[in-house]
């Protein structure tokens, strides 16, 4: 009975308002001013490709740990560890895609003619 | 300078500039090598000082946050950017085919330095930078080796002239030893030899004795030593005396030549036949004339067998001289004209005859024919 309540919990939650990338990751990061570009730095100054960052990334969400984190130590004891993400394992990986294609640094970057 | 010490010279030069040259040209293609190699390390060093700061200007792109992040590009140099799974990320140019594992690789003239990043600034694994071989060092260096080689080469060509000169020297005193006693013993030939040839036609004019055929045969060997103080005397002043060239009758000096061989021609009981065309005229000097006309005689009686023929043809064109000797086969024909060759050993004489007519030929630029067969004659025709 407590599994298919909770089940319904997450169905509800998932269906509920934005079904999207910025609804759903986007939304709380802002209100959290959490630097996206930043933490996208740290992933590609580990993993350096995007097919690596993006399964890490997911693999993190899915089971959030202070080992897997790209963050320091410091960081998760004074804000603490994310909650795991509640999504689908498509969905996940479509919002990580979009996440890794929205703060891609090889886009900003221009051959400056003379 | 004598032919055979010159000969001998350019021999010792030939071999003694191949193997100088070869050893020389060894050592400086091993030197050429190494310092080709040490040219092309300097490019690569320059190619991976331009990485290293290429990595320092990339991590201050990392670390810039604008919209727009402006990628270093360099003159000397094209760079790309490569992810850990060799996906291309950016750069001025699109590399393709290379291999990740090795740090340089030379492709169509143009060196390639792929330098591993970490850590991923960007997102960079792998820096590939390319540039293309300065080819300047590189012809400089073959100049100046090429250069050196010539040097080497006239250094060595006079080096060796005067060390062949030195080792030919003493080969040249024993030859002008030899050449002064042989002038010496010719010189004093000559005058015992003048006088018996005198007294012996004396003999046959003022007395009627008995021993005729003694005194042919003294007749014979004198006239002998006669041709041979001629030929050597010729030999020794061939490159000296100065030779009177004009037209002589050469009919006249053929018949008294062959009366002169008359008694030779008698005592080998030799059949003579003479096709002699009356005055004609070749330009030559009148002493070659003798000792080319002599020695073809004298080769003809003297290789002649008892009873044989001998056949004398001249005319406008040639002179030919026929005989029923002992013959030559091919391989003697290929040395006839070697000085000391001597057809029969059992014959007297220096071997010095046809290396006179070949001097005498080659100098008119006449043109010799020799058909022999063994056991069955020689004819040597002339034609001018």
């Amino acid at each position: 009975m407590v599994k298919i309540t909770g089940l319904l919990l997450i169905v509800l939650l998932t269906l509920d308002a934005s079904e999207n990338f910025e609804g759903t990751c986007l939304k709380c990061h802002n209100a959290q001013k959490i630097p996206n570009s930043l933490i996208y730095k740290r992933y590609l100054l580990k993993y350096s490709s995007k097919e690596k960052i993006k399964a890490i990334m997911v693999d993190y969400l899915k089971n959030p740990t202070m080992q897997k984190s790209i963050m320091p130590p410091p960081f998760i004891t004074k804000f603490g560890l994310k909650k795991k993400v509640v999504l689908s394992d498509a969905m996940l990986e479509k919002y990580v895609a979009e996440f890794v294609k929205k703060y891609d640094v090889g886009k900003k970057l221009i051959i400056e003619k003379y | 300078m004598l032919k055979s010490e010159k000969k001998s010279l350019f021999r010792f030069l030939i071999i003694y500039m191949i193997t100088t040259m070869a050893l020389f040209t060894l050592a400086t293609t091993i030197f050429y090598i190494f310092e080709k190699h040490w040219l092309l390390d300097v490019q690569k060093d320059a190619l991976k000082l331009n990485a290293e700061s290429l990595v320092v200007k990339i991590r201050q792109l990392h670390l810039d946050d604008s919209d727009k992040l402006i990628y270093p590009i360099e003159d000397s140099y094209k760079s790309a950017l490569f992810d850990i799974d060799k996906n291309y990320i950016f750069g001025d140019f699109r590399p393709k085919n290379i291999d990740f594992k090795i740090p340089f690789e030379i492709k169509d003239g143009v060196l390639y330095h792929i330098k591993p990043v970490s850590p991923y600034y960007l997102g960079t694994a792998y820096l590939v930078l390319k540039k293309p071989i300065n080819q300047a060092p590189f012809e400089r260096l073959l100049w100046t080796i090429s250069l050196f080689l010539l040097f080497a080469f006239f250094v060595f060509s006079i080096l060796g002239f005067f060390l062949g000169k030195l080792f030919t020297a003493p080969m040249r005193q024993s030859f002008e030893k030899m050449n002064r006693f042989i002038q010496d013993t010719t010189h004093e030939l000559n005058t015992p030899i003048s006088t018996i040839l005198t007294n012996i036609e004396l003999l046959e004019t003022l007395y009627e004795c008995d021993g005729k055929q003694e005194r042919k045969r003294i007749e014979i060997a004198s006239k002998t030593l006669s041709r041979l103080y001629d030929d050597l005397t010729y030999i020794n002043l061939n490159h000296k005396h100065h030779r009177d060239i004009k037209p002589i009758n050469i009919s006249t000096l053929l018949d008294e030549r062959i009366l002169y061989f008359d008694s030779m021609i008698e005592a080998k009981k030799i059949t003579l036949t003479k096709q002699i065309d009356k005055d004609i005229t070749i330009t030559i000097d009148e002493n070659d004339a003798l000792r080319l006309i002599d020695n073809l005689l004298s080769n003809a009686i003297k290789y002649n067998r008892q009873k044989g023929l001998l056949k004398v043809i001249l005319d406008a064109k040639f002179l030919s001289i026929e005989d029923s000797g002992i013959g030559m086969d091919k391989k003697e024909l290929e040395v006839i004209f070697r000085r000391y060759q001597r057809s029969n050993q059992s014959e007297g004489g220096f071997g010095i005859g046809m290396d006179i007519v070949n001097q005498i030929i080659s100098f008119y630029k006449f043109k010799i024919d020799i058909e022999s067969k063994k056991k069955k004659g020689t004819k040597v025709s002339i034609r001018w």
